[in-house]
């Protein structure tokens, strides 16, 4: 039963890693080939990909490579620690800081501030603000494009 | 003996009370369950509030507003307010719960611990993984708070987070409406920013599987600024250092980056409350215990049980209520009929030529195409928002005086651009507009519509830039009537006879706009 479940295991971690790397494979591919459908096509006329490149995406583009490679190195390290089966050392405990610790005042005027911040942003149009953003939908902003 | 071994296995596949509390926040957070149905997103007021956990305040289902994205324009207004009310929600929440939020409220975080719980090689916390748990800070200082600045500086609203990183915004908000067929035209629209984003939370997911919480240890900033209130938070693990051992079984058993038990990277998941052999551990309200181990339940086990009944039942009548305030059907809630309904684009596609009011409502037979004298688009085009039809007839006021008339630009070709002030895409884009009208001049007729939801000055923020084209509120529906709804931006144009020929959410470039309009100049 034991030796059953151990290989299920197995088994299916096997398959969750294909699974995983089918998944990155194909937004590898997406990625390299782009979105290429056209956003419109009337007769006779086709336009390319509409993109939208403010100049901070220039300037950002060297931090998506870095968020890749970070990923990347995070799974090599986990693999290299599964193979070689190393153990994190636990660090050494030292009790936290108690609430005691802050002095006691901090809380209730920290309240009392969040208070008077959340009254003067309903006066100053910030709420409905936050209202106007949450109930529209900026489709650059959730990635739509 | 099996039957003990059979009753161990079991309760280990049961969920956990955290479990439960995650999953029961995870539905409150996305009460508006009828927006997964209609592709549409709640528009509310309840929005106005700030949900704890991260969850994409474009998703379909989501009730309130993210604390995060919130954040990031409020910030990106700070040209016209201080952003007051969001510093006091996130004052409010860091103080009350501060990273208890990620350990039992937060619906993205629920989502990698089940993403983990799939069976793989896991990766264990190091040095290296410490490490990479300050990278969370740094992209709280650029993404969430320098860009968004930086751009406020230039009248743009950019929350740069949301835009080019944000998992919880690609798979809640822009995969949540792509996958109702409702927005199926939506598909057309997407770019390489989808791409990568989309990219990115793949990786997100996949690292999941493998490393515990990996978004929330390494790139969540609003986990970032819940732990800057680990030390003043109202709720949290507490330790009692009388009896604390310095064993070191706690932070060796957290799977997050923890030095201390309730330090900026703790979680306050309760996790370490059983593994303390002294009992030094316990997660507290205040003063008040609320979890204290199992060894301490064992002796109140009774009157904790009928209390936990009575929290359960209170919370689970609040859950319906909630439900049902979202959910029921409302006369309110029922979109308002534009002042020229829309045919939808199969009643369009199959009406036949010798039937030009077919598509128009029943309720409007006395409405006789004679009464449009000026109409010069051939009289067996019905009107409506999908492209091949006339475009419905309006008049707006222009900021700066004047009227705009559509009846006015038949014989020349219009664009429509719907925008607004706090929409990033939209203003990005208004320069092209603008470009446009140098170049074709009165041969292109364009229109710039503010939507009806003015959160600044329009005409302060105009007289900022050099804009040549006619810009106007929607104080008439006029966005409603070309098929718009909660997406901005929106472009329109219309060939010389009125017919649209263009109509699709999104952004555009001036190459984008000149292949459109060129092609029908030449005709």
């Amino acid at each position: 039963m034991e030796k059953a479940l151990r290989a299920a295991r197995v088994a299916l971690a096997i398959l969750t890693a294909a699974v995983c790397l089918a998944l990155i494979w194909q937004a590898v591919d997406i990625y390299r080939i782009g979105n290429s459908p056209s956003n419109f096509s009337a007769p006779g006329v086709r336009i390319q990909p509409v993109y939208s490149r403010p100049i901070v995406t220039e300037r950002l583009g060297a931090v998506a490579p870095l968020l890749y490679g970070y990923a990347g190195a995070a799974v090599s390290v986990m693999l290299w620690q599964a193979i070689a089966g190393k153990k994190a050392r636990p660090a050494i405990q030292k009790p936290a800081p108690q609430p005691g610790s802050a002095p006691r005042w901090l809380r209730p005027a920290l309240y009392a501030a969040a208070g008077a911040l959340i009254l003067l942003g309903a006066l100053n149009g910030g709420a409905r603000d936050v209202l106007v953003k949450a109930i529209n939908i900026c489709t650059e902003c959730i990635g739509l494009g | 003996m099996d039957d003990i071994r059979t009753k161990k296995r079991i309760r280990d596949f049961l969920p956990t009370r955290r479990r439960l509390i995650q999953l029961y926040a995870a539905l409150l957070h996305n009460a508006n369950l009828k927006g997964y149905i209609q592709g549409e997103v709640y528009t509310g007021r309840t929005k106005t509030l700030c949900v704890p956990g991260l969850n994409c305040y474009s998703c379909p289902g989501a009730a309130g507003a993210c604390p995060l994205g919130a954040l990031q324009n409020a910030l990106a207004s700070t040209g016209n307010r201080a952003p007051y009310y969001m510093l006091g929600i996130l004052l409010l929440l860091g103080l009350t719960l501060g990273r208890t939020i990620c350990g039992f409220l937060c619906p993205f975080g629920l989502l990698q611990e089940l993403l983990h719980k799939i069976p793989a090689p896991k990766l264990k916390k190091s040095r290296f993984t410490r490490a990479l748990s300050y990278l969370k800070y740094v992209i709280l200082a650029v993404f969430v708070l320098a860009i968004p600045l930086y751009y406020a500086a230039q009248h743009v609203p950019m929350p740069g987070f949301c835009k080019y990183i944000c998992p919880a915004g690609t798979f809640g908000g822009a995969l949540g409406l792509l996958a109702n067929p409702a927005n199926a035209d939506k598909f057309s629209m997407l770019n390489i920013l989808f791409t990568r984003k989309f990219v990115i939370m793949v990786l997100v997911f996949g690292v999941c599987v493998f490393v515990y919480r990996a978004f929330c240890r390494f790139l969540c900033p609003l986990g970032a600024i819940y732990g800057l209130f680990s030390r003043i938070a109202l709720v949290g693990v507490r330790v009692e250092p009388d009896k604390c051992t310095g064993c070191g079984l706690c932070v060796g058993g957290c799977k997050m980056d923890v030095r201390r038990v309730g330090d900026h990277e703790c979680i306050h998941c309760a996790g370490c409350v059983d593994l303390c052999p002294t009992q030094a551990i316990s997660l507290r309200a205040g003063k008040a215990v609320l979890y204290a181990g199992k060894k301490a339940e064992e002796s109140r086990k009774k009157a904790l049980a009928a209390r936990r009944a009575v929290a359960w039942a209170l919370a689970l009548a609040v859950l319906a209520g909630v439900l049902v305030y979202f959910n029921a059907p409302r006369a309110e809630q029922q979109p308002a009929p534009s002042p020229s309904p829309a045919p939808t684009e199969q009643a369009a596609a199959v009406l036949p030529a010798d039937e030009p009011d077919a598509a128009a409502s029943p309720d409007e037979p006395e409405a006789p195409p004679a009464e449009e004298p000026d109409v010069t688009a051939p009289p067996d085009i019905p009107e409506g928002s999908q492209v091949g039809m006339r475009g419905p007839a309006f008049t707006a006021p222009l900021y700066g005086g004047g009227t705009f008339d559509l009846a006015d630009t038949r014989g020349r070709v219009t664009v429509l651009n719907f925008w607004a002030t706090w929409c990033t895409p939209c203003v990005n884009e208004l320069p092209y507009f603008e470009q446009l009208h140098q170049t074709y001049g009165e041969d292109v007729a364009i229109l710039a519509v503010h939507s009806d939801l003015v959160t600044d000055d329009v005409e302060e923020y105009l007289s900022l830039f050099d804009y040549t084209i006619p810009f106007a509120l929607d104080d008439s529906g006029v966005v409603a009537a070309y098929g718009g709804s909660t997406m901005l931006p929106q472009t329109v144009v219309l060939d010389q006879d009125g017919v649209i020929v263009y109509n699709q959410v999104g952004s555009v470039t001036y190459q984008s706009l000149d292949a459109i309009v060129s092609p029908l100049l030449d005709r």
